[in-house]
């Protein structure tokens, strides 16, 4: 398996401190042994608008440097700032969030990272789910078919927890389907199935080949084997499915997070469910 | 005393859903008894960049048609943008002091005399004498911007979630080194929960500089329902004559239901008042 560590614990998103450099970030979670990382595209690590054509190049040699890559992007959902829902009926902000997400894509490429990882939106009171499902099909054309010229695949997370666009797997199938584009693939994360009440092996066996990114934690985004689920089962799925991708471990969103330890201890737990899978 | 509501847990604040309009937000606080709204000026409500000329004449409508004032602005912090006045990168401070400029001329459109102001945090590395700089010189410049609208910036110490002002101390430090006569202090109860003092004690500690005021019950609960005790901070505003508004910011978790805890906040806040000497 190919280990990943998102840097929302590192980077003062959720809570604004803990809150590390990129740099710094990228040197301690290579020393713990993950292969790569998953970067938020916020401040403090990578705002597309705060990065200039130095800093973007300056973060390609980290991962040489530092024998880290980075293999996913994603967008900062959510209030505190400009939204980026891309099912929203507000004219601006849609167009916003497009740009945004094409703006990632550009990121993509230049440190040739191969997936964004999104949730198509939300739907906000004076909108139907239909709507909204329209507007995020939309834009998820829109945006795919600008990756696709770059090399970058998007895999859609169904985000039960925080959306009601696309909540579960069949949702993410459907507007994949409906896409019509080779480019987009499903991810899906371990929160999101404790709460639909939803056992995760069974999301990456309904995804199969289709899966291009998964995230983990434990319940109430605990460190995997610090909050009592049972980890066998989905990795063993993941085996099984002759997953390759990136086992990308998001965790920790609370100010007392300790992110090294956190990212230490759930490598440490992952790598041992692993010597039993058969 | 005079009530108002942030917007926060109305519009995407701290989880994506639920999510109302603001026209829906105000109805419904003014319909519970409510005088004031302080806006989060964030998507979905009213990121500065999303909001056409005629979208900020509509508030100005609400506020005459639903009769409830915009009681305060706040340039929300954290998020994708950061918003963050003390950051060493150069680029952020300067987006995060203009869109708080461009929030404090929103609220000017709205007649809005007060801005909630988070004066920023600082990364591991950085020391806090760098940040602070920032922040000082943040709070100079946004400050005098202000001051032309006849604004009132109002520094909230946040010890739960960041590191540059934590205390009412350090709030009143900060407005003495900025030398403006427009910058005041506010806090909010979850902060002064965090490090285990006491509400009331800021409340005498700020005195006349308090400009602004968040209640919440521990853990963000609605008043009445977490354990605490609200009487002797509702007296101790009432000892130093405090005359600005008395603003919930509870409900940061998608399971609340917003119109029970915005009723039940008001309903309770009412009770206690009617108890003080």
């Amino acid at each position: 398996m190919k280990y990943a560590f998102n840097t929302v614990t590192f980077g003062g998103v959720k809570s604004w401190i803990p809150s590390y450099s990129l740099d710094e970030t990228m040197r301690r979670l290579a020393r713990i042994g993950y292969d790569a990382i998953e970067l938020v595209c916020a401040s403090p690590h990578a705002w597309p608008d705060y990065l200039s054509s130095e800093d973007v190049k300056k973060i390609g040699e980290w991962q040489r440097e530092y024998g880290i890559k980075i293999h996913s992007l994603t967008p900062i959902p959510g209030g505190r700032g400009p939204g980026c829902n891309l099912a929203t009926i507000c004219k601006e902000e849609l167009i916003w969030s497009r740009n945004y997400l094409k703006q990632l894509v550009n990121l993509a490429n230049s440190w040739e990272a191969k997936t964004i990882s999104y949730s198509p939106g939300w739907t906000s009171i004076g909108s139907t789910d239909k709507e909204a499902w329209e507007i995020a099909l939309d834009s998820l054309v829109d945006i795919g078919k600008y990756a696709l010229e770059k090399g970058v695949t998007l895999c859609l997370e169904p985000a039960l927890t925080l959306s009601e666009v696309v909540d579960t797997a069949q949702n993410v199938l459907d507007l994949m389907s409906e896409s019509g584009l080779p480019n987009v693939k499903a991810m899906f994360d371990l929160e999101h199935c404790f709460n639909f009440i939803t056992d995760p092996a069974d999301y990456a066996r309904k995804f199969k080949d289709k899966l291009g990114n998964i995230q983990f934690c434990d319940r109430l985004r605990k460190a995997p084997g610090t909050g009592g689920f049972d980890f066998y089962p989905v990795m063993q799925a993941l085996k099984d499915i002759i997953y390759d991708g990136y086992i990308t471990i998001e965790v920790g969103f609370a100010r007392d997070s300790n992110p090294t330890s956190i990212a230490r201890k759930s490598l440490l737990y992952l790598r041992e469910v692993e010597k039993k899978l058969i | 005393m005079k009530y108002s509501f942030s917007t926060t847990c109305f519009g995407s604040g701290t989880t994506l859903l639920p999510a109302y309009s603001l026209e829906e937000t105000m109805r419904i606080l003014s319909g519970f008894g409510y005088e004031g709204v302080e806006i989060a000026c964030h998507s979905p409500h009213a990121w500065p960049y999303y909001m056409t000329e005629e979208k900020r004449a509509l508030v100005n409508e609400w506020q005459e048609k639903y009769g409830i004032a915009v009681s305060a602005v706040m340039a929300p912090p954290g998020g994708g943008p950061g918003c963050n006045v003390a950051s060493t990168d150069k680029a952020e401070r300067r987006f995060s002091i203009q869109l708080i400029k461009d929030v404090i001329e929103m609220g000017h459109q709205w007649k809005c005399k007060r801005l909630a102001f988070i004066a920023g945090w600082h990364r591991f590395g950085v020391s806090h004498a760098e940040a602070w700089g920032n922040t000082l010189n943040a709070i100079k410049e946004i400050g005098a911007y202000a001051l032309e609208r006849d604004m009132v910036i109002c520094i909230e110490p946040t010890a739960t979630d960041s590191n540059v002002v934590e205390t009412p101390d350090d709030a009143l430090k900060l407005i003495e080194e900025s030398g403006l006569s427009n910058i005041g202090v506010m806090f909010d109860m979850q902060h002064a929960f965090f490090r285990k003092d006491d509400p009331v004690d800021y409340v005498y500690t700020i005195g006349k500089y308090l400009k602004n005021v968040h209640l919440t019950d521990y853990d963000r609960l609605t008043p009445g329902s977490g354990g605490a005790d609200f009487y002797p901070v509702m007296q101790a505003l009432k000892d130093i004559d405090y005359d600005g508004y008395v603003t919930m910011e509870t409900g940061f978790a998608r399971t609340t239901g917003l119109r029970s805890i915005t009723k039940k906040a008001i309903d309770f806040l009412k009770n206690v008042e009617k108890s003080l000497i």
